[in-house]
């Protein structure tokens, strides 16, 4: 079902540009390229307040701190049943990417 | 409940919308894209700490489905749910803009993804001092965004305007049509020799 990158076609018709591959000292070479790349660097701030974000919320779902500010207030907001619901609408969230993922579109949105 | 589940579901497919339009140029959506990001957070933002700072000022207590207050309490979590992941679906987006091949695209999004974590690890941290003000997690998140904001916009600015992996891979595929032509030629030649 998982094709190698370089038979991916598109929907476009575009192909992937895949590398020929390289050696474990070659690779940390790059990798620290790629760490002190301007890309990384520019990005570093935006990255660290992504998830930033997302953990506020991950610990008010998981732990009921209520860390998130104006929540504590809510009489209902069973955190309880949101997670239950949540983990069903995972279990739907899967089933359409996987019937997604059978489209050509896809492969694009991946890349 | 579906829907305050699958919000950011949405979020996403209509950022998706405005990062696959063909018409514009990669850096033309990628700008397109930080600004309809930035200033859906910012949103968010704003409504949640002004929110919070009027319960600080009258604590309204308990707030129950049915009261007035409930929706204007409510939603902006509900938009941060969506808002949250938006920010970090650009930025792979993003990154994806500058790949110059396959494995670059994977160096660049682990690169990312492990600055990702330290800020993961310092908000938890933060959310461990559960008896501090909460509006400290916010305004800390919110100073956070407007610092990501200026170098994102130098970012966008340097985007190539189409993905060089792209551009590379067009120009060995037109070398390799020229070179699958050229040996028929030759063949031809020899044939007659």
């Amino acid at each position: 079902m998982i094709s190698p990158l370089e038979r991916v076609v598109r929907s476009d018709g575009t192909r992937i540009l895949v590398s020929e591959k390289i050696g474990t000292k070659q690779e940390f070479k790059l990798i620290k390229t790629t760490m002190t790349s301007s890309l990384i660097v520019l990005s570093a701030a935006w990255a660290m307040w992504s998830f930033f974000v997302s953990s506020l919320l991950f610990l008010c779902h998981e732990h009921h701190t209520d860390t998130l500010p104006v929540f504590r207030h809510l009489e209902h907001l069973p955190r309880d049943l949101l997670l239950r619901s949540r983990s069903c609408f995972v279990l739907i969230d899967l089933a359409i990417l996987l019937h997604v993922s059978t489209s050509k579109s896809f492969i694009g949105f991946i890349y | 409940l579906g829907l305050y589940t699958d919000f950011r579901s949405v979020g996403c497919f209509g950022l998706g919308f405005i990062l696959d339009m063909k018409s514009l140029s990669q850096r033309q959506r990628a700008r397109v894209g930080l600004f309809v990001v930035v200033i859906l957070n910012l949103g968010v933002y704003i409504w949640s700490i002004v929110m919070q700072v009027k319960f600080n000022a009258n604590d309204p207590g308990r707030i129950d489905w049915d009261d007035a207050l409930y929706p204007s309490a409510f939603l902006p979590y509900f938009f941060v749910q969506t808002t949250g992941p938006l920010s970090q679906s650009y930025m792979y987006w993003l990154l994806s803009s500058f790949a110059t091949d396959a494995q670059a695209n994977v160096r660049n999004g682990a690169a990312f993804r492990c600055l990702e974590a330290i800020g993961q690890a310092i908000s938890y941290g933060m959310n461990t001092q559960t008896e501090a003000s909460p509006l400290i997690g916010f305004c800390v998140s919110f100073g956070l965004m407007a610092l990501a904001t200026a170098p994102m916009i130098l970012l966008t600015n340097k985007t190539p305007d189409r993905i060089p992996a792209d551009v590379i891979l067009e120009g060995q595929e037109a070398i390799d049509a020229k070179i699958a032509d050229e040996p028929e030629v030759v063949t031809g030649k020899m044939d007659q020799k």
